[in-house]
């Protein structure tokens, strides 16, 4: 039975092996610290979910409950309906690479990825098959022999990650996994592991504080501020609809201006800046805003554009222009000391530096969320 | 076992599991508690209890030890053991240095030279020495061949071979805590000092030598406390007028069976060495707190 | 900065302090004449043949050797124990103190160490036994092989156990396949500077001797003071070389070690 699962099958077979991993009202103290408070996730098969936040937020924390290794204080793990709370982390098979890879030092590759396998009780004779197969595809195979410190750091990247899932495991958990390689390996190896994931449809529970990371890899990213779930949404959502300032501010660049709201009609709300000019904007769905509430108003770079006669709008000074290969980002300094940003595809605006000028959006792409708000 | 019996099980389990590790710890620390328990520490008791019992429960050891043949060989130890202290920090510190500023090849020799005697028996490099300073001995053989004296010297026996021994064999314990000590130190931090227009012996005074103290107290410190226990090379090289303690405490017991005696001053020796090595590692507290407060 | 000539001149004076007496005995270990003498005449091997068949050489030699050996395997045993014990104790200063109790034979002097064995072991007849030899260089030699093996497991990185479990080891074979295998040079290590500190005791072995048992040191202790035959110096020279080759086979496994990721985060 066992065997047959492990067979590392062609790829058919093992896109139907993931299962649907939940996630219940999760929440783990280390001794006053909130750690995880109160999250719900569920992960559908064969998806690829990143947990995204700043450092100490919990991510890796979750992950770490996920996995087995910490006991949450309340709240319950299924995995494909079956309940996975008190099942200890080696039985329940899953892939895990670490941040530093983890490599059994005293191993060869070959012998690290066939640690699990040997662990599992699959004869000697099965293995070397299983260890090859996961050799070739990591393009390792002249590798095999060799002690980890004899390997480069993409390397060792890639023995980890075929020794995390050469028993096709039912999820495989990456912690900050291409937190140690350079910007040029650490591209190559986020390709390399949405290719492999797509082939065996494995599911993917990764954690990262890098959003670039989160949002290029992921079918769906958990945003963790503070140990709660601020958000769980696709990629595109996520930054076309953050569902809070912190989203807001956290994933992508962003312009704030703060105000108080004074006006709502429906979804659309009007803000005295305070400044004393009135702007509208997109109220968050679900949520109402108290009026006189301190709120702010979020409009992204892209949504900003320059115009050279100063209006009723937001104005300041053009302090820089940066040309950053495919986009042109424009720096506004407001009389407060705030600064503001505009970014286009093209060299956009003909204002130069030192000019007044004002910026300009559609009211659509202005959201409003409340100030210092944590969800 | 199923995930179900698993699940049934789980909850008291978990809770169970602070006194299963508390459990787990007493078993793994037994074997080491029961040796040293049973067979260090209440021989040790037994044997050091001797000192206060004279018929009842008596100070009366701890007086003779007043009396000047104990006291002269207690005052002995100490000085003794000050001054190997003294010139094996002495000693130790250009060798230290040197190794400090060397390039690894060097070090690893230099630490050779310092670790294979610091792991060889005592006794040997004792006996080593009787060779050397005997009547007829390596030394006076190449005195008399140099023609630097006419008829052999008398070096065993005396306070000097005494003290001659005793830093060859503790040299080690002062030249390893300064290395790691002066090897610690940023080796622009002299270079600093000489850009700002200091010499090299004021370089010395004012920066490397406040920065390795550590190294040098704790150095002293510990080769003083081997010293006052040093029973070997005084018993093999020295005589009566260089008798240490540790000689005078075996001689009172396997000579004159005056086992009280023996243990008072025991008692007298252990207490210096704590008090000393409890100083030291205060000090060395003391030293971190600050170090994590710059 | 360059260390000038003088300081050079001394710590060179300094190392051959250290090291020429062992050199001298070495080279006149090999005279022919029936004394010790500087320099040696001629060459002979026959001091070393006579150390190798002479009974009471050979049986001293061979009790310190038995004696080492146990006394080492059981101090590294016994380490191994204790360091994974002390892990689990939380509380600091509990932790220091069980601590102190191990380290406090080196802090303790020899000579009372030893007057403590020598009135137990009176009184219970195992003076010059086996067993009351490898009982007192045990408690003498744990603190050695317990600080190898401690800092080792302190310092090598303990996420490698938890990817082993992540993997699908349980403890035990986690256990065994990662975290005795990564110890396993300092256990080797602690165990041979265990062995060194048995054989080459004198002091306890001085008082607990007898007529019948005896260890080398002992026998030597006795030597040194009558005689100034050239056996001793081939018995010194031999145990001299067997410690230098040890050395050499600790300073392989602590570079073997270096290869072991350890904890420190960047």
């Amino acid at each position: 039975m066992r065997e047959q699962q492990l067979r590392l099958a062609d790829d058919r077979t093992a896109r139907v092996a993931g299962r649907e991993m939940r996630v219940e009202a999760v929440s783990k103290k280390f001794g006053q610290a909130v750690a995880v408070d109160d999250v719900t996730l569920g992960i559908s098969a064969g998806e690829f979910v990143s947990l995204l936040g700043p450092s100490g937020s919990g991510k890796s924390t979750l992950l770490m409950i996920i996995a087995g290794f910490e006991q949450p204080d309340s709240g319950e793990l299924f995995l494909g309906g079956e309940r996975l709370t008190d099942i200890p982390p080696h039985r329940r098979n899953f892939g895990h690479v670490f941040q530093k890879y983890a490599l059994f030092p005293h191993m060869t590759a070959a012998e690290n990825i066939a640690f699990p396998l040997k662990m599992r009780g699959i004869e000697k004779a099965k293995r070397g098959p299983m260890v090859a197969n996961a050799l070739e595809r990591m393009r390792l195979s002249a590798l095999g022999e060799r002690l980890p410190h004899q390997l480069s750091g993409g390397q060792q990247q890639r023995v980890a990650l075929a020794r995390a899932i050469v028993f096709q495991p039912a999820l495989l958990l990456m912690d900050e996994p291409l937190g140690a390689l350079d910007k040029k390996l650490r591209e190559e190896m986020q390709i390399e592991i949405k290719q492999i994931q797509r082939e065996l449809g494995i599911t993917v529970v990764f954690v990262t504080h890098d959003q670039d990371e989160a949002l290029s890899l992921s079918d769906r990213v958990a945003v963790i501020n503070q140990g709660g779930l601020s958000q769980f949404a696709t990629p595109r959502e996520l930054y076309d609809r953050p569902s809070s300032r912190f989203v807001a501010d956290f994933v992508g660049d962003n312009n704030f201006f703060p105000g108080q709201l004074i006006a709502t009609a429906g979804r659309k709300g009007q803000v005295k800046l305070d400044g004393g000019k009135v702007l509208a904007g997109q109220l968050p769905e679900g949520k109402s805003i108290a009026l006189g509430a301190k709120v702010e108003i979020a409009v992204r770079p892209e949504a900003v554009s320059l115009n050279s006669k100063p209006d009723s709008r937001v104005s300041g000074t053009l302090i820089d222009v940066q040309f950053t290969g495919g986009t042109t980002t424009r720096i506004v300094r407001h009389a407060s000391g705030a600064i503001y940003l505009s970014r286009a595809l093209s060299a956009g605006s003909h204002a130069a530096q030192g000019d007044a000028v004002s910026l300009q959006w559609d009211e659509t792409s202005a959201f409003i969320y409340p100030a210092d708000g944590r969800a | 076992m199923t995930a179900a019996s698993i699940v049934s099980s789980g909850r008291p389990l978990r809770l169970a599991l602070g006194n299963r590790r508390a459990l787990v710890a007493l078993l793994l620390l037994a074997p080491a508690l029961v040796l040293y328990v049973a067979l260090y520490f209440v021989p040790l008791f037994d044997f050091l209890s001797l000192s206060v019992v004279d018929g009842g429960l008596s100070t009366a050891h701890f007086s003779t030890l007043l009396d000047m043949t104990y006291l002269s060989v207690l005052w002995r130890t100490l000085w003794m053991s000050a001054l190997v202290g003294a010139i094996c920090t002495a000693l130790g510190f250009p060798v230290a240095y040197l190794m400090s500023r060397s390039s690894a090849i060097g070090a690893a020799a230099i630490g050779a030279c310092v670790m294979v005697p610091l792991w060889t028996s005592v006794l040997l490099r004792t006996y080593a020495w009787t060779v050397v300073l005997q009547y007829r001995g390596v030394l006076n053989d190449l005195l008399l061949t140099l023609g630097l004296i006419d008829q052999p010297l008398r070096f065993m026996y005396s306070k000097g071979a005494v003290i001659t021994v005793m830093v060859h064999v503790l040299l080690p314990y002062v030249v390893l805590p300064l290395y790691t000590n002066l090897a610690s130190i940023p080796r622009e931090l002299p270079t600093a000092a000489r850009g700002l227009g200091a010499t090299g012996l004021r370089i010395f005074i004012h920066v490397t030598l406040p920065l390795c103290l550590p190294g040098v107290i704790a150095g002293f410190t510990l080769v003083f406390v081997l010293s006052t226990g040093f029973f070997v090379v005084p018993s093999l090289v020295g005589g009566p007028a260089s008798m240490m303690v540790a000689t005078l405490i075996g001689r009172e017991i396997s000579e004159n069976l005056n086992w009280a005696q023996g243990a008072a001053m025991s008692v007298v020796l252990l207490a210096t060495a704590t008090v000393c090595l409890a100083m030291l590692s205060r000090l060395r507290h003391m030293d971190k707190r600050q170090g994590s407060a710059a | 900065m360059k260390v000038s000539r003088l300081v050079q001149c001394i710590a060179w004076a300094v190392l051959a302090f250290l090291v020429l007496p062992s050199l001298l005995i070495a080279f006149m270990s090999f005279g022919t004449d029936p004394y010790l003498r500087f320099p040696p005449r001629g060459f002979t091997f026959d001091w070393y043949r006579l150390y190798f068949s002479d009974a009471d050489w050979q049986s001293a030699t061979l009790f310190s050797l038995k004696i080492a050996i146990v006394a080492a395997v059981i101090a590294a045993a016994i380490s191994l124990s204790t360091a994974f014990g002390l892990e689990r104790v939380s509380n600091p200063r509990l932790k220091e103190s069980l601590r102190l109790v191990l380290l406090s034979p080196t802090v303790v002097p020899g000579i009372v160490s030893a007057l403590a064995f020598y009135k137990l072991f009176s009184a219970v007849g195992l003076t010059g036994t086996f067993l009351g030899f490898v009982v007192a260089h045990t408690i003498l030699a744990t603190p050695f092989a317990y600080l190898c093996i401690s800092s080792q497991l302190h310092a090598y990185d303990r996420t490698l156990e938890t990817a082993a479990r992540g993997l699908g080891a349980t403890r035990l074979q986690t256990f065994i396949h990662v975290t005795l295998p990564l110890l396993s040079p300092s256990i080797v290590i602690g165990a041979i500077f265990s062995f060194l500190v048995s054989f080459d005791e004198a002091v306890v072995s001085f008082f607990i001797s007898d007529t019948q048992g005896k260890t080398l040191p002992r026998k030597m202790f006795e030597d040194i003071d009558f005689s100034v035959s050239p056996v001793l110096a081939a018995v010194a020279t031999t145990i001299t070389v067997g410690t230098i080759l040890l050395l050499a086979v600790i300073t392989i496994l602590q570079n073997r070690m270096k290869r072991i990721p350890s904890q420190q985060k960047e």
